[in-house]
């Protein structure tokens, strides 16, 4: 059935009785175009493939990899991991998953999406460029416009029983727009995601990335005060991925997780609920299996402000006593499965986003957050952060606002959260895995430090 | 394994690479091969998990055609699978008569970093001990420490870089990092510590600086941070102390010099090269020649020799930071800075390693001279807009400054602003020096970059705190 399957069968023949062994094998070739200025300014077309290795002995765990898929580098990598595992630390925790006998029809395959010719893609990208231009007399010029594609194949084969295979395509299209006036240069940011190149909407990624740049022109810095603010989603995706770190088994054992030792209890307001869901259809990490070959589920993590549970890979479950969430991941072949979420999603309300920001007399529009990644502390869930955003004033934007921080801890501001939109964007990860998506968030009230 | 260096590919299948990528009439066509091994272990919980190896293998071809750049890239490296690579990269270059690719010539390298012990002659086990000593040293310092996690990571990357132009050039580039990151608790209270030890190097890197003792002073670094009191929010004076490693010019002043952002007209620097963007007493130079530092290496992954590039000279801006591509837009040579992750990526133009040179004054006259304000002693990583130059970093170890003294540690400081108002705002530069290792992200690739400054006082900087 899958050629993926066959060479992950072969390595596996390399493995001993008294082994627990698991192949991980990856097949994926992507097209990456870059233009500007009306022309192509770069266009990458690739097939990479490799092979990973999990091998168990003793209790003792190795993983080894190689891009090199001859007969003997595929014994050798066998090998290097055997060899990997006998200087590790012995753990009872150490287990493969076995099969699962449930149907599996989870489909993130476009078979049509390979067909798509290369013109067409570059058309994309230029048009997205064309849209964006003409969109404002205040656009300026892009920092970057940009279509990727990505056909994979995955396959898992392990001495505990699992033979899988699967299929993922993802297309997206997205662009930066610098908007200015003047010496003042702002940009916005719009992204597309689809399984197939047709199905990607270029106007609403320029829409945004128009409006994103055009309001923030003329942005200055606010002086220090406290007031409610809307978190634009966006802005509120970025401290999603602090939340679906601490969510990870492998985080709360190992005692770096804001969670640990809070399941059943209240950490944000009673409207806030997430979701982890490897399984729905648009999602930008659904699969049918996860990357150990469990298959993949929909947990819930926070149900109306209490957190109900951590997501979990075969090994934080046996150490924690629970089951599997199908939370295992890897960016690649070259690394061992770990804990992540699949697509961490904070589920949306019911008002608009100009609802909610009509019922604002005086508040901040957090548009952009920056420096999440190094200004949130992962184990106190303190942070103070850079902000770009616009003033509300009696229920419309007003100014333009820029170098501001936000300080609180993320507790803090989940129990803050008074109301939710029913619009969403849903990205990946910034420096960590998963998705994030999220609607806007109202916060009852911040502190936004500027002059 | 060994890093015995073999010749990737023969100087016959580069010719017939080269050859089919100028077929259609491209201007120029290189091929880049690359292979990479790592291997990496940890000790965190008190357990060391897994130990993790392997090898990457593979090939891009670049072909440039008027502004355009085609690439493919495999990791099949037989003459076929890199032929086909080259028909694929020179696909989108438009029709012209075949081109003729110079001979090759072999290009030496005028500078080297020096490999002494070469990390993947040393057996798992040994280093698995060095790492257990490491996380002992650590917990052994109090009651407090909750977490440690330490780690060893060691890569040998052999590139070999060929263009039509008959540039021929081979890198070998060993390099070595330790990680450290300690989690202390007191009362509900959870603080985290983190430091690393990396360079482009064998594991000298590791027998001349044990691990232990980075590994007891961050274990000490998380104690103290948690009689830490929140820090005050506002404009005030910043001393930055020199183990910050230079983070803030880095994103302030390097990135936006980075030749793709000027010839795209979406930098702050654009209409400033020549004219002064900082005090006299501010030079700042990105050199990838200082010898074994983490972003060194003897030629940049377009194959031009590594050099030492002053990107602002006593206040006035005086060069971008070029590769190929843009020198070409631009008029310039490239300054050796053509990167890349891996062969699965386009070089772009990046910093190596990039930092502030020293002055004279005295790092604790600097202190002592300041009434009220923060130091900052180290920087947890930051990020910057470069179109628009606003920056935040986060500060991991931090003291409020009072009547000139180190007085009480503060947490959660984050510093905000723009990299040519921060630049104006030096008033004082020390005469120490430090210059440290970070992973720098641009477009999607990673890239090893050193980070290095003496103490310096920016006059008022905006400080975001909970205090």
């Amino acid at each position: 059935m899958s050629e993926s399957l066959d060479l992950a069968q072969t390595v596996l023949a390399n493995a001993r009785k008294t082994e627990h062994v698991e192949v991980f094998v990856q097949d994926a070739s992507h097209t990456s175009i870059d233009v500007f200025g009306g022309e192509t300014e770069s266009l990458t077309s690739a097939r990479t493939r490799g092979v990973g290795v999990r091998l168990i002995s003793n209790g003792q765990m190795g993983y080894a990899y190689t891009a090199e898929l001859s007969g003997e580098s595929l014994r050798d990598v066998v090998e290097e991991a055997r060899h990997n595992a006998t200087a590790s630390s012995p753990d009872d925790a150490n287990v493969l998953p076995g099969p699962s006998r449930q149907e599996n029809e989870v489909n993130v395959f476009d078979a049509d999406a390979a067909s798509v010719p290369v013109e067409r893609k570059v058309e994309i990208a230029l048009e997205l460029e064309a849209a964006i231009l003409k969109g404002s007399d205040q656009i300026r010029t892009l920092r970057n416009c940009s279509y990727r594609d990505r056909l994979a194949h995955f396959a898992l084969a392990s001495t505990s029983g699992i033979a899988a295979a699967w299929s993922q395509s993802n297309c997206s299209c997205f662009a930066t727009a610098v908007a200015g006036e003047g010496q003042d240069s702002q940009t916005g940011f719009g992204l597309s995601n689809a399984r197939h190149a047709n199905r990607l909407d270029i106007d609403h990624t320029a829409r945004t990335a128009v409006a994103r740049s055009t309001r923030l022109v003329g942005a200055k810095k606010i002086s220090t005060t406290k007031l409610p603010a809307v978190f634009d989603p966006q802005a509120a995706v970025a401290l999603l991925g602090v939340l679906g770190i601490a969510a990870s088994a492998e985080a709360v054992i190992k005692g770096r997780s804001l969670f640990a030792g809070k399941i059943g209890q209240r950490i944000g307001s009673d409207i806030v609920t997430i979701v982890d869901d490897g399984r729905v259809t648009d999602g930008l990490r659904t699969a049918p299996y996860d990357a150990e070959g469990v298959p993949t589920t929909r947990t819930l993590v926070v149900e109306n402000g209490f957190l109900r549970s951590y997501l979990f890979d075969s090994r934080s479950g046996e150490r924690m006593g629970a089951s599997s969430t199908g939370n295992a991941s890897r960016p690649s072949f070259k690394t061992p499965p770990g804990v992540a979420p699949s697509n961490f999603v904070l589920a949306p309300g019911q008002k608009s986003q100009e609802e909610l920001i009509t019922g604002i007399d005086n508040g901040f529009y957090v548009q952009e957050l920056i420096g999440v990644h190094s200004g949130v502390n992962p184990v106190s869930g303190s942070f103070s952060v850079g902000a770009t955003g616009l003033m509300i004033s009696k229920g419309t934007f007003g100014q333009p606002v820029r170098e501001v921080t936000i300080a609180s801890t993320v507790f803090d501001l989940l129990s803050g959260v008074v109301e939710i939109g029913s619009d969403f964007t849903l990205v990946p990860g910034f420096l960590v895995e998963g998705a994030y998506g999220s609607p806007s968030l109202v916060i009852g009230e911040i502190a936004v430090a500027g002059t | 394994m060994t890093a015995e260096v073999q010749r990737l590919i023969e100087d016959a299948v580069i010719n017939a690479v080269l050859k089919q990528a100028l077929r259609s009439g491209a201007d120029f066509a290189e091929i880049f091969v690359e292979r990479n091994s790592t291997q990496t272990l940890n000790i965190e919980d008190g357990k060391l998990e897994t130990i993790s190896s392997g090898q990457d293998l593979g090939a891009g071809v670049r072909v440039i055609s008027g502004g355009r750049t085609g690439y493919a890239l495999t990791n099949v490296l037989t003459r076929q699978g890199l032929v086909e690579a080259a028909a694929a990269a020179a696909a989108s270059s438009t029709g012209g008569n075949a081109k003729t690719a110079a001979d090759l010539r072999k290009t030496e390298s005028k500078v080297n970093h020096p490999v002494e012990e070469d990390p993947f002659a040393v057996s798992a086990a040994t280093k698995a001990g060095w790492l257990w000593a490491a996380n002992e040293s650590a917990r052994s310092r109090g009651n407090a420490i909750r977490q440690v996690l330490v780690g060893l990571a060691q890569q040998h990357q052999h590139v070999l870089i060929a263009n039509s132009e008959g540039l021929l050039a081979e890198d070998d580039r060993t390099r070595v990092r330790f990680v450290i990151q300690v989690v202390a608790e007191a009362n509900g209270d959870m603080q985290r510590a983190f430091d690393s030890l990396a360079a482009t190097c064998g594991l000298e890197l590791i027998r001349n600086n044990p691990p232990e003792t980075l590994a007891a002073r961050v274990a000490d670094e998380a104690i103290l941070k948690l009689s830490s009191i929140p820090c005050p929010a506002g404009e005030m004076p910043v001393v930055i102390g020199s183990r910050s490693a230079g983070v803030l010019f880095h994103e302030a002043c390097g990135h936006p010099c980075e030749a793709d952002g000027i010839t795209r007209g979406t930098s702050v620097y654009v209409p400033l090269m020549g004219k002064k963007v900082a005090p006299d007493f501010v030079t700042i130079v990105d050199d990838a020649t200082v010898k074994n530092a983490w972003g060194s290496f003897a030629f940049d992954d377009e194959g031009t020799p590594a050099q030492r590039t002053v990107v602002v000279e006593n206040g006035v801006l005086s060069s971008y930071l070029v590769d190929r591509m843009q020198g070409q837009k631009l008029g310039r040579l490239s300054t050796g800075n053509g990167r890349r992750q891996s062969y699965e990526h386009i070089p772009i133009p990046r910093m190596t390693n990039t930092f502030l040179e020293p002055r004279e004054a005295d790092p604790l006259e600097i202190i002592k001279d300041t009434k009220g304000g923060i130091w900052v002693g180290k920087m947890a990583g930051g990020q910057v807009n470069p179109v628009t130059g606003d920056f935040v970093f986060g500060a991991d170890e931090a003291f409020l400054i009072e009547n000139g003294e180190l007085t009480k540690p503060i947490r959660g400081a984050t510093l905000i602003g723009d990299g040519p108002t921060v630049l104006s705002r030096i008033d004082v530069v020390g005469s120490d020096f430090f210059m440290g290792p970070g992973t720098c992200g641009k477009f999607g690739q990673f890239a090893h970059a050193g980070l290095g400054q003496p103490t310096l006082r920016v006059s008022k900087l905006t400080v975001g705190g909970t205090g």
